[in-house]
């Protein structure tokens, strides 16, 4: 029993991560239906600037951190400004191999700088607590929390405030909004923004969990774009539940089935999404 | 000028400026260097390189080998054994080098040393310690110049058993570094009678052993077997600790660069593991590892004596050693001088050399983990 409680404690925390990472599919996809497979190196460049932050601190530290997101989205408004905002309007394809460019730039510029795998700082100041046999690190206990936070302001983004109800518009009818006054191209920038941030967010998260090194990217980011598809592309809440599908069902099946095929067990999941119901698990087929 | 007359110009400039670089080319002994430069491996590569380029550097000081300049020819492989394979072959066939002295990861070793043995090239084999590198039919040109896991799982199995340890869990990355690593040290419990009680893997590069360690906690074991290398040794020490398993990690030399420490922090102390080098272990010993430390003081991977040195003692030692032997570096009778000669690394008891499979004899240095350095605990001969 204890076996089974502690996989699902380790899956949910891993859960919540993936779920926070395809949050930046999700917001791109629902406003520009396109998949932008650089998030996974977003993430990877946010976790990098929250080390590079927090290491010259050595602690945690509200204004690196401020000033890391700062950074994120800076990164993505020169991203839209340099790539996306030219071909937003292209179809899918074109979109689909420039964010792989755009994706494959930030990993090896990131490996020139540091080519080996980090130490994350503590910024958590790590404790395990013990309820008998089961062990609950501080840092899912902060990956969950932060995570709930974030989503729950996100839907009060999209839900309470102008800016959040015209990309909500957009992502409607983007011809119809666009004659209704709303500025389609700020929106964009707002889309990618906020995915950065997110991804950003669940770099430092994961940071201290594992360690930090360049390549990280890529294997999250096909999990998180798994999650998305799980819990369904169109859907913020369904997005993070399909990230804890995801956490969960890896953990366990590592458990119960084989530890090696960890990573095929979380991809089979997806293509059984896909063959079964490809808008996801809170998707509304279109 | 007309212009047939800059033509002309022109083509003897060029052809000066070949011959000449021909001429130089002639003179440098070229001496490939190939391992992992980025990735999880990118500290062992590093710290070997470095160790490289200053036994190339004291040797080039001292007026070259054989009146000739070394000159070493650096790739990157990252670790991986496909881009190793073409690596191999852009440093035979391309850069035309004179012998191969690199290599990292036993599965990388193994996937590139068929380059050189189809080219007849000599290839001193520094990082791979799965014993197939050698141990096989017709190993004409490669040479181990580390020990390998079979000698080294005999002395760790024997100390652990001596402090005590019985019931054994074995951890491995599924490369051919880890399982060799895990039928080693199997063999080495044999000897006792003791069986691990149970058998986990992982694959190089993962980052999250959380089902694996679950697994092993169940089956309550008094020590762990690892069997991999350090970034995934370091993250499984860490997580480990966050299950509240506090029994200490027995492994093979993949433990023993200081990055293992760097990484894992306080969750590494009381490892136990086999090393090819400690400074600890002589006055010669010290001073080198001072030198070293000196001349890569500021580098961006910390300096580690420990993997460093086994790149210095290929080229300073044996290559040196057999070019002389050999007077030429003609690759064949190089070859044979490297079964030949014998040499002493610092901190040794024995003379080193390399046996009839061309696997390197020396003792085996055990250290443990204690307040952030490996110390030595055991020498001896397997």
């Amino acid at each position: 029993m204890e076996v089974l409680l502690q996989a699902l404690i380790g899956g949910l925390a891993v859960g919540a991560i993936y779920g926070l990472v395809a949050l930046g599919f999700t917001i791109i996809y629902r406003s520009l239906y396109v998949i932008n497979f650089a998030q996974g190196h977003v993430f990877m460049v946010g976790s990098f600037m929250g080390f590079v932050g927090f290491s010259l601190m050595r602690r945690f530290s509200v204004a690196v951190f401020i000033f890391v997101l700062i950074a994120a989205a800076m990164i993505a408004i020169v991203t839209v400004f340099l790539v996306y905002g030219k071909i937003h309007r292209a179809d899918h394809l074109t979109f689909a191999i420039a964010s792989i460019g755009v994706g494959i730039i930030m990993e090896n510029i990131v490996r020139m700088i540091c080519p080996d795998p980090r130490a994350y700082p503590d910024i958590f100041r790590e404790k395990v607590y013990s309820v008998g046999d089961i062990f609950i690190s501080t840092q899912y206990i902060w990956v969950l929390a932060i995570t709930l936070a974030l989503i729950t302001m996100l839907q009060l983004f999209f839900y309470k405030t102008k800016m959040g109800k015209a990309m909500r518009a957009v992502s409607e009818d983007r011809d119809m909004a666009s004659l209704l006054g709303i500025n389609v191209s700020y929106t964009v920038y707002i889309a990618f923004v906020i995915s950065s941030i997110v991804g950003t967010m669940g770099g430092i998260l994961i940071g201290p969990i594992y360690f930090f090194s360049f390549d990280m990217g890529f294997m999250t980011g096909l999990k998180a774009f798994s999650a998305a598809i799980i819990g369904g592309i169109m859907s913020v809440p369904g997005t993070l539940i399909g990230g804890i599908i995801l956490g969960v069902t890896e953990n366990l099946g590592g458990v119960y089935v084989s530890s090696e095929f960890k990573d095929a067990i979380a991809f089979a999941l997806l293509i059984l999404m896909l063959m079964v119901k490809p808008t996801g698990i809170f998707g509304k087929a279109k | 000028m007309s212009i047939k007359k800059v033509l002309l110009t022109g083509v003897i400039v060029i052809f000066c400026l070949s011959c000449a670089g021909i001429a130089h080319a002639k003179k440098s002994i070229r001496i490939g260097y190939l391992a992992a430069l980025t990735g999880p491996g990118a500290a062992f590569g590093i710290n070997m390189l470095q160790g490289h380029n200053m036994a190339v550097e004291e040797i080039n000081a001292g007026g070259g080998l054989l009146g000739r300049e070394l000159e070493a020819v650096v790739i990157d492989d990252a670790g991986d054994p496909a881009q190793s394979v073409s690596a191999m072959m852009k440093l035979v066939y391309q850069e035309k080098v004179d012998i191969v002295i690199g290599g990292w990861g036993s599965a990388t070793v193994l996937a590139n040393y068929k380059v050189c043995e189809k080219a007849g090239l000599p290839y001193i084999e520094i990082g791979a310690s799965n014993p197939r590198v050698t141990r096989r039919q017709n190993n004409q040109w490669t040479f181990a110049g580390l020990q390998n896991d079979e000698k080294q799982a005999m002395v760790i199995s024997k100390i652990a058993v001596d402090m005590g340890y019985k019931k054994f869990a074995f951890l491995h990355d599924s490369n051919d570094f880890g399982v060799g690593g895990r039928d080693e040290f199997t063999k080495g419990l044999a000897r006792y009678h003791l069986k691990p009680l149970i058998v986990e893997s992982y694959q190089f590069g993962d980052k999250d052993f959380n089902s694996q360690l679950i697994k092993i906690r169940r089956a309550r074991p008094d020590a762990l077997g690892l069997f991999g290398t350090l970034v995934e040794g370091a993250a499984i020490a860490i997580q480990m600790e966050k299950l509240g398993m506090d029994f200490p990690i027995f492994s093979m030399a993949g433990l023993s660069n200081y990055n293992y420490i760097k990484l894992g922090g306080r969750a590494v102390e009381g490892t136990i593991c086999a090393t090819h080098f400690s400074r600890h272990l002589s006055a010669e010993t010290e001073a080198w590892a001072k030198r070293y430390e000196e001349r890569y003081k500021g580098s961006a991977v910390m300096p580690d004596p420990n993997t460093a040195w086994l790149a210095y003692t290929a080229v300073a030692n044996p290559f040196k050693r057999a070019v002389k032997l050999a007077g030429s570096i003609d690759k064949k009778k190089v070859r044979d001088a490297l079964r030949k000669v014998r040499w002493r690394e610092y901190g040794q008891n024995i003379d080193n050399h390399f046996d009839k499979e061309h696997a390197i004899v020396k003792e085996t240095i055990v250290v443990r983990i204690k307040d952030g350095d490996y110390i030595p605990i055991a020498q001896e001969k397997p």
